[in-house]
C-alpha cells in the first residue's frame, strides 16, 4: 500500500533532494507534502493522513527537537513513524532521537540506504 | 588519485586536508552524483575554469570546536550542482545559492567531527551566502585554515576551515 510521506525541512533544495531520493528507492509512495519549518508541518499533519515523517533538526519558527517532542505528546500521533535527517550525528544527539522513538537519517544518503531506513521504521524490517 | 593541494598556513595538522578532500568528494558522489577528476583529465586542470569567488557559502560551526567552513565553487560547477541537487535544466540565482548552502552544510556537518573530540555536541548554523567582497580571513582572524581543492568532473570547488587548534 501506498504510504503517504511528509517532508519538513527549510531548505528547498533539501526537501527537493529528500523527495528524489524517496522515488529513488523504490519505496511504494502516495503522496509527498513538504513543509519548511516544524509550526507549518504540525499543520499539515492535522490536515491530513500521513504515515512517515522526515523532519530536519534546525529550522526557523520550530525546529525539529520541538515539532517531534510535540508528536510524541500528542494521543493520535505518538506512535507516528519519524525519520530524523541532520548532517550532525554526535551521540547525545542520536540517544535523545532514539528516547523519542524516532529513526536517523545521517546525510549525505543514497536511495539503498534510505530504502531500508525507511522500511525500518515502519516496522517492516527488524 | 592526484590532486594538488595548498597549505597557506602551513599548519601543524596538515593531515586534515587529506580528510577533508575525501570527505568533500564523497559528498559530492553521494549528494550530486560527480566524480573525482581521473588522473589523465588532470593534466588539463590548469585550464578548467577556476573558483572566482564570486559565490561563496559559509558555515559557522561551535560547541566543542569552534570555527567555520567556506566553499567556492566554479561557475560550471555551481550551475551542475543545482541542477543535480534540484532535478532542473537551468536554475536560477536563488536556487543556485540554495544547493550551494546545502552541499556546504552537509560536508561541513562531516567534516566537524575531525575538529572536535569525538561524541562531543558540534552545532552547524544556517549556511549563508557571503557578501561580494567578504573578508573570511579578518572573520576568522586567529584561527587556523585548512585549505583544500576539490576537482570533480563537473568542475572545481576550493574549500576553507577555519579552526581553533586550541580545541584539539
Amino acid at each position: 500500500m501506498p504510504i503517504n510521506i511528509l517532508v519538513v525541512d527549510d531548505s528547498a533544495v533539501m526537501r527537493s533532494m529528500i523527495k528524489k531520493t524517496i522515488h529513488r528507492s523504490n519505496v511504494d509512495v502516495g503522496d509527498i507534502y513538504e513543509a519548511s519549518n516544524g509550526q507549518e508541518g504540525l499543520d499539515i499533519l492535522d490536515q491530513n493522513w500521513l504515515d512517515l515523517l522526515f523532519i530536519d533538526v534546525n529550522m526557523p519558527i520550530m525546529d525539529g527537537m520541538e515539532m517531534l517532542d510535540i508528536i510524541r505528546n500528542t494521543p493520535d500521533t505518538r506512535d507516528l513513524p519519524v525519520l530524523i535527517v541532520s548532517t550532525e550525528s554526535n551521540k547525545q544527539r542520536i540517544e535523545w532521537i532514539n528516547e523519542h522513538n524516532a529513526g536517523f537519517v545521517h546525510k549525505p544518503f543514497t536511495p539503498e540506504k534510505l530504502r531500508e531506513k525507511i522500511l525500518s521504521v515502519l516496522g517492516v524490517l527488524d | 588519485m592526484e590532486t594538488e593541494l595548498t597549505n597557506k598556513t602551513q599548519s601543524p595538522s596538515a593531515g586534515y586536508q587529506d580528510q577533508i578532500q575525501e570527505i568533500a568528494y564523497n559528498i559530492f558522489e553521494l549528494t550530486c552524483y560527480m566524480f573525482p577528476m581521473e588522473e589523465w583529465e588532470l593534466e588539463d586542470a590548469g585550464e578548467l575554469e577556476r573558483p572566482d569567488g564570486n559565490v561563496r557559502s559559509i558555515v559557522r560551526f561551535d560547541g566543542a570546536a569552534e570555527g567555520a567552513m567556506v566553499i567556492s565553487p566554479s561557475e560550471d560547477l555551481l550551475e551542475a550542482l543545482a541542477a543535480n541537487m534540484l532535478g532542473v535544466e537551468e536554475a536560477n540565482d536563488e536556487e543556485k545559492e540554495g544547493a550551494l548552502c546545502e552541499i556546504a552544510n552537509i560536508i561541513c556537518g562531516n567534516t566537524v567531527p575531525l575538529f572536535a573530540h569525538d561524541e562531543q555536541i558540534c552545532y552547524i548554523r544556517p549556511p549563508r551566502i557571503a557578501a561580494q567582497g567578504e573578508d573570511t580571513d579578518e572573520l576568522f582572524k586567529g584561527m587556523t585554515r585548512e585549505d583544500v581543492e576539490v576537482l570533480l568532473d563537473e568542475g572545481i570547488a576550493e574549500i576553507s576551515i577555519y579552526y581553533n587548534a586550541e580545541d584539539l
